[in-house]
């Protein structure tokens, strides 16, 4: 099962949505992230076949993703950010119109909608309509929906959004399961979400893939770059003025500063960066309100 | 002042108001040059404006005619209430002829001994007859009332503003403001484009000091005051019913949350308003609503050209006065509702109807679920009942009104029915006899009379006794008449008409009940097709389809089973009650000897019905199908329900035409 991304392009009259992407997909989780804007919404819209591509390539186990789309889109579960659904129908209903639309046998439907809703915990409440649900429970219910049919592929967008604590755990625990063989392309801005399931990560800016690897793979390139340092609040003020700084804690002896240099500083000892001192760096010209 | 400029700027940026603000202006000015080149018994305004053939010119010389003969109008006038007050219908002077009367005697009064000499004002005539332009302006209010006052709420825009105190306080004053900004906007606008059409297509030949009755088509005008205080009085009411309407759709858009259901509520107001206005005679004591209604708002310059007046009570009010106390009493009640809703929010109930019933966790087929999604909008079963119930009502009322002669008609036609032979020429032979048999009677009567053998008391009760017997010859000759041409055409039965003619030429009924139709599956189609889309749910079924188009087939399924099965009881239910009511028990003598398919009558007459009705079935699918193409790419559920509409008028036109 592989997804190659050749040359994909996307452009909304003048503006490029999308430049040149290259990727290769194979098994496993990618955490696809970047900022508002960055394309990755774009990049999934392609895969589903719901915009059409400017220019470049998809292919699908070696052939075009236009002559395969339909046995793509088969094996696919996609997951919309802010989706509305049938507020109407009962959670059980909703399932149940899902998998009517993907063709599941109807022997098996009962068992497929069972372990859906009771894999996200909505079958006790599954005889209520979707109206009565909390925002959390919806989401839940799209992506219990999302996984019917136990899709090759799957395509989230802020899977986790509304989701307390608790239950983005459990989201992420179900990812974890089921990603031995698959596809999965998690976009979000909760980097905690996608750091511990995500395989590979992949950076995405006006566009552009501008990182892309391996948690150990990203963090080797930028070694010597983040500071951790404890100083008084004048300190303080002129690191925030000057450098990426980001993470302030109050402490009884001072301020213990988070700091991401472009330099190498040889008085302080560095420590080993987060994916989200990577994410902040690269994406410092964005976040100028920290 | 700032947030009246955001309210307006809302509506502005609001792309399907910006289009349908488009739509008023375009068709504004195609309706305008329309009524102004359409001929009516050969004259059209610009005809008649260039005096361009004799046709015109011939009906306004007529036109000057009948001006120079007006102080002879109005003595008849004067002279024939004078006339009526001292008949004994009119004796009481208390009661509502009398006064009536006496009001529309003491206007005329006024204007006596007058000449009037026509002036070629056309323009000004047209202006005032016009009836497009406040039609354009209610239009534009119903948008604009829904761009302000609905599409918050639709957007779910309301939990974030209310809090805001400036809002909850203001917003239905600053709302107002705008809505009152632009509909005065459009109004002046509309009538400086009318204006400015007419005037150059007609040129401006008037002279406003002149009084009214100066003005083609104002001849008959009970007011003595000069063109141009007319129309003041004409502009003033204009605005005034305008801002009637402002008020009134404000104060129904305020307790509604979502548009199609403001829309529906719309139609069906105006629609029974119209059918109120039509169907109120002038004898029936229900008068009063006739005239205190929308339909006549909307034509209110008919009213002011001659004199009109209603009761109440037993004192009679002119229509006009009661056009403006109508709206006065709606300006104030529609404001007090409008403040005191405003005020009052009522928050959106989420309704649920959900039956206690054992669930038995079955899943379904699509077709079930699409089903299901396509009542799940509480309009399109209120339309789909709706029409049920109007369609019950029609059956249950039916009743046309049956004269004499065509009740002897009928009575013939069912001795005459059947196959054409020896015992129809007999049996008209004999009761041609009988008739002749009591003219003989009558004749001798007269004869008696003349050689005073009888007293004229006596001839005239034995005559009035005999010419009863005779009441029905007319009829007995309408269906002699109809057999003998039957024979002359070789035809080998007769057949009883009418209840054909009722069924297959109702052309009136036809189209209107058409339009309630199409205008259901307007809505239907609307939120079967914009609910997926609006809720951006046609990505992801578009993704999970595993057969192309499989929900829009499943779609297409309900709606054709749906127009379909309320056509079929339209269809059905009108013939089975007219034959019924006409007696044409089971179709046994109709249409089918004008036909002459060589079958037999029955299955020829069921073949007639039959190919009717799938012409109509066929009909209705093409209506969906096209409705359905042309609204799967609507991303609005209103849009898509205008779109809808709209074609649903052009399918109508075409229906009226063939």
């Amino acid at each position: 099962m592989i997804l190659e991304i050749k040359e994909l392009t996307k452009r909304y009259h003048e503006k490029s949505a999308l430049d040149h992407i290259n990727l290769t997909l194979k098994e496993g989780v990618y955490g696809l992230l970047g900022p508002n804007g960055a394309g990755k919404s774009t990049l999934m819209n392609i895969l589903v076949g719901n915009i059409e591509k400017t220019s470049g390539e998809i292919l699908w186990n070696g052939k075009p993703l236009k002559e395969c789309r339909a046995q793509f889109n088969h094996g696919l579960g996609y997951m919309p950010q802010n989706q509305p659904l049938y507020e109407d129908f009962t959670g059980y209903d909703f399932m149940g119109y899902f998998a009517a639309l993907k063709e599941i046998p109807r022997d098996q439907i009962s068992n497929e909608i069972e372990r859906g809703l009771k894999q996200v915990f909505l079958w006790p409440e599954r005889n209520q309509r979707i109206k009565e649900y909390s925002g959390g429970m919806k989401q839940r219910l799209l992506l219990a929906a999302t996984l019917l049919k136990d899709p090759e592929v799957i395509i989230l967008d802020e899977p986790t959004a509304g989701l307390d604590p608790m239950q983005r755990v459990q989201v992420r625990k179900i990812l974890a399961q089921l990603s031995k063989a698959k596809i999965i392309i998690y976009a979000t801005h909760v980097i905690s979400d996608v750091e511990l399931i995500a395989n590979e990560f992949i950076f995405l800016k006006q566009g552009k893939i501008i990182q892309r690897g391996t948690m150990n793979e990203l963090t080797e390139l930028f070694p010597n770059h983040v500071y951790e340092i404890t100083c008084d609040e004048e300190t303080c003020e002129k690191l925030k003025r000057e450098c990426c700084v980001t993470r302030i804690q109050k402490k009884n002896e001072g301020y213990t500063v988070r700091v991401i240099t472009k330099e190498i500083w040889k008085d302080y000892k560095s420590i080993s960066p987060s994916l989200e001192d990577l994410y902040l760096n690269d994406f410092e010209d964005e976040q100028l309100w920290i | 002042m700032d947030l009246v400029r955001y309210e307006i700027k809302k509506c502005l940026r609001h792309s399907p108001f910006r289009k349908v603000v488009i739509f008023i202006i375009l068709f504004h000015c195609a309706a305008t040059t329309f009524l102004l080149f359409q001929k009516e018994n050969g004259v059209s305004w610009v005809s008649l404006a260039c005096s361009s053939d004799e046709v015109s010119r011939q009906f306004y010389e007529n036109q000057i005619e009948e001006a120079k003969a007006y102080p002879q109008f109005v003595e008849q006038v004067l002279s024939e209430d004078d006339r009526l007050r001292q008949s004994t219908l009119f004796s009481d002077p208390g009661s509502y002829a009398f006064l009536s009367s006496e009001r529309k005697a003491e206007y005329y009064r006024k204007l006596s001994h007058r000449q009037f000499q026509l002036q070629p004002a056309f323009s000004l005539s047209f202006i005032l007859q016009e009836p497009v332009s406040l039609a354009m302006v209610l239009i534009f209010i119903i948008f604009s009332v829904y761009s302000l006052l609905i599409k918050e709420k639709e957007d779910h825009l309301e939990p974030l503003l209310m809090p805001i105190p400036r809002y909850k306080t203001k917003a239905a004053v600053h709302k107002f403001i705008s809505l009152f900004l632009m509909g005065s906007g459009m109004f002046i606008f509309l009538e400086l484009l009318k204006w400015g059409i007419s005037l150059s297509l007609l040129g401006w030949k008037c002279d406003l000091s002149l009084p009214i009755q100066t003005v083609m088509g104002f001849l008959y005008v009970p007011y003595a005051m000069s063109a141009g205080s007319f129309l003041a009085v004409y502009l003033s009411m204009k605005a005034f019913i305008t801002l009637f309407f402002l008020l009134f759709i404000s104060a129904i858009a305020v307790r509604l949350n979502q548009g199609p259901a403001f829309y529906l509520c719309i139609i069906l107001l105006f629609g029974a308003e119209i059918g109120l206005y039509n169907k109120i005679v002038n004898e029936s004591f229900l008068i009063l609503l006739k005239y205190v209604n929308l339909a006549a708002l909307l034509q209110f310059n008919q009213y002011l050209s001659a004199f009109m007046s209603v009761p109440i009570g037993n004192y009679p009010i002119e229509i006009c006065y009661l056009i403006i106390l109508t709206c006065l009493l709606g300006v104030v009640s529609s404001g007090i509702f409008f403040r005191y809703a405003t005020k009052h929010p009522k928050p959106e109930i989420k309704r649920n109807w959900k039956l206690n019933l054992k669930h038995d966790f079955h899943p379904r087929s699509l077709l079930n679920y699409e089903f299901r999604k396509f009542w799940m909008n509480g309009e399109n079963l209120f339309v789909f009942i709706a029409l049920i119930i109007l369609q019950s009502f029609y059956c249950w009322q039916y009743s046309p009104y049956i004269g004499k002669d065509e009740y002897y008609y009928q009575q013939f036609s069912f001795q005459l029915q059947g196959t054409l032979d020896e015992r129809q020429t007999k049996w008209v032979a004999n009761q041609n006899q009988y008739y002749a048999g009591i003219q003989s009677q009558i004749s001798k009567l007269y004869e008696q009379y003349a050689d005073k053998k009888m007293d004229q008391r006596t001839l005239e009760r034995e005559v009035f006794t005999l010419t009863l017997n005779l009441e029905s010859m007319e009829g007995f000759q309408r269906a002699e008449q109809q057999m003998e041409q039957l024979q002359s055409l070789g035809k080998t039965e007769y057949v009883y008409e009418t209840p054909v003619i009722q069924i297959f030429k109702a052309k009136e009924e036809i189209l209107l009940k058409a339009g309630f139709l199409f205008l259901a599956i307007s809505f239907w189609i609307a939120a079967a097709v914009g609910r997926d889309n609006a809720l951006q749910m046609n990505h992801l079924i578009r993704i999970y389809e595993q057969r192309k188009h499989k929900v829009d087939v499943q779609k297409r399924k309900i709606v054709y089973f749906v127009s379909g099965g309320v056509y079929s009881f339209l269809f059905l239910s009108t013939v089975i009650v007219k034959l019924n009511y006409y007696e044409a028990n089971i179709l046994s003598y109709s249409a089918a000897n004008v036909l002459a398919l060589g079958v037999s009558l029955p299955f020829s007459i069921l073949g007639l019905l039959f190919i009717l009705f799938v012409l109509g079935l066929g009909y209705v699918i093409i209506f969906d199908e096209v409705l359905f193409r042309l609204t799967s790419g609507q991303r609005n559920r209103n849009s898509a329900l205008w779109t809808n509409i709209g074609l649903s008028v052009i399918f109508l036109m075409i229906l009226g035409v063939c």
